[in-house]
């Protein structure tokens, strides 16, 4: 597993040096402009330019000749992913702990709530978009991805009157609703890797 | 205990089907697979290597059934050299080494230094910017540095220059040296399975046509050139391949079928593939 994930973190680095960059100058401005929120989703997003990279080298037929487990080989993305993740968001915290030292302002505990929340966003779109890689490879996976987020958003438009209505009306508070976005999360995850566990193999059937 | 044991093997792809193939590497031994392209040579070393499931048969490496779980660590002992080095083109020799460290338990980082400096390549270039010949020697060196007691090789020494091809054999060769080492490379280029091999297992159409000691293959053969009239006079059970010209008839001839009464021509194991190939 150490070697996998030391090959795809080589790759990256020297690949994208610019947008790892622009990762970590994201995480570090201040919550008011959002945009430590887009480096962890962004970051959740490289493990499918590290799968396109063991695609373009076939790094794969050579891996699976390898002794690695079909479960590590899968596996490794999503740790990756995590690891990626866990990082914007660990820079993002400390550059805000830095910024209220320095402006002499308390640190809002809300603030870690609301870091959980994007951190739950992105591992769900990992879990979204890792199986479909695997099955389709990076190409069609991404174009699946994109077909499969506008038919989301369009089914969501059409029924949100409806959610919202029985959102005003549920009586459950806001710690529920953290700890059920938490739960969904995790559980994502849990599926999304035994499919693409079973897409993996597939492919070498 | 055969380095490799394979037992009617059989897998069949939309269009091809790899036919109830058998054959057995001893150890200390080289063995060749040769066969036109899309005969099945690397879909047997894929299927060797578990890397694609089979539909019948049985195959055994160093000893493990290649299907149960103790064949991951079996994997340590086998070096896979493919026709490309297949590792992201960013990486250079130190960080394959970095890799291969967190691979495989037996990874000798000296002994890969070693390699790569006899291989005069470069430890800090991208290997993407190598030839072809040093990337292939970058995946020998990585298939060499975790004492593997088996090689497998897919066409590792097609598109090189003949003289590094002679440096990569010269390599294969020193690894037999050690009895329990063996080697199975598929190569499309006969006259060096003809160099270096102990056995050759020729594939056609999916169909194993032979697994045979090489020196004992070409005694068993013989190529004559004979007029039309002298062709006609040979038992036709005796002919194996035939190639026609204006000045008359090319013929290979299974020696124990026939009575020794042409003088022989010299044929090499190319020859005997192509004819084989052709009259199959």
């Amino acid at each position: 597993m150490r070697g996998l994930l030391l090959k795809d973190i080589y790759t990256l680095v020297k690949q994208l040096r610019l947008f790892l960059l622009v990762i970590v100058i994201f995480a570090c401005l201040p919550r008011l402009y959002s945009l430590s929120a887009f480096a962890i989703v962004y970051a959740s997003m490289l493990p499918i330019t590290a799968v396109a990279y063991d695609e373009r080298s076939k790094w794969n037929r050579l891996a699976t000749m390898m002794p690695y487990s079909v479960k590590s080989l899968v596996f490794s993305k999503y740790l990756l992913g995590y690891l990626m993740i866990g990082a914007a968001a660990l820079i993002s915290i400390a550059a805000q702990l830095v910024l209220t030292a320095v402006t002499g302002s308390a640190y809002d505990i809300a603030e870690v709530q609301e870091l959980i929340c994007v951190i739950c966003i992105a591992i769900f779109l990992l879990s979204v978009n890792l199986p479909l890689m695997f099955r389709f490879g990076v190409e069609k996976g991404r174009l699946t991805f994109i077909i499969l987020t506008v038919v989301t958003v369009m089914l969501l438009f059409s029924v949100k009157d409806t959610v919202l209505v029985w959102l005003a009306g549920a009586d459950f508070g806001a710690s529920v609703a953290f700890a059920a976005l938490v739960a969904f999360a995790a559980l994502s995850n849990l599926a999304s890797f035994y499919l693409s566990l079973k897409f993996h193999k597939g492919k070498f059937a | 205990m055969d380095a490799i044991e394979i037992k009617d093997l059989t897998k069949h792809f939309k269009g091809f089907t790899l036919d109830h193939i058998s054959f057995a590497l001893p150890r200390g031994c080289i063995m060749g697979l040769v066969g036109e392209n899309g005969a099945g040579k690397s879909t047997t070393l894929n299927l060797i290597m578990n890397a694609i499931s089979r539909d019948g048969g049985s195959i055994k490496v160093l000893g493990v059934d290649n299907e149960s779980r103790e064949f991951n660590a079996a994997k340590e002992k086998i070096g896979i050299v493919l026709d490309e080095a297949y590792f992201p083109e960013v990486l250079t020799p130190k960080n394959v080494n970095n890799i291969m460290k967190y691979t495989y338990q037996n990874w000798q980082e000296s002994e890969f230094f070693s390699l790569i400096d006899r291989f005069r390549l470069p430890q800090n270039k991208s290997f993407r910017d190598f030839s072809r010949g040093m990337k292939m020697k970058l995946a020998i060196a990585v298939a060499l540095a975790h004492q593997p007691e088996l090689l497998i090789l897919d066409e590792a020494t097609s598109g090189l220059d003949p003289m590094v091809r002679d440096e990569i054999l010269d390599l294969f060769n020193d690894f037999t040296r050690d009895e329990n080492h063996s080697v199975l490379l598929s190569s499309h280029i006969v006259s060096d399975l003809e160099k270096i091999c102990d056995y050759i297992v020729f594939l056609h159409q999916g169909k194993l046509m032979f697994c045979e000691e090489k020196d004992r293959l070409l005694e068993e053969y013989a190529l004559w050139k004979l007029t039309k009239e002298q062709f006609e006079d040979i038992p036709k059970e005796a002919i194996r391949g035939v190639k026609r010209n204006p000045f008359g008839v090319e013929v290979l001839v299974k020696k124990d079928a026939v009575a020794d009464v042409f003088p022989a021509e010299h044929l090499s194991l190319e020859d005997l593939i192509l004819f084989l190939a052709k009259g199959a």
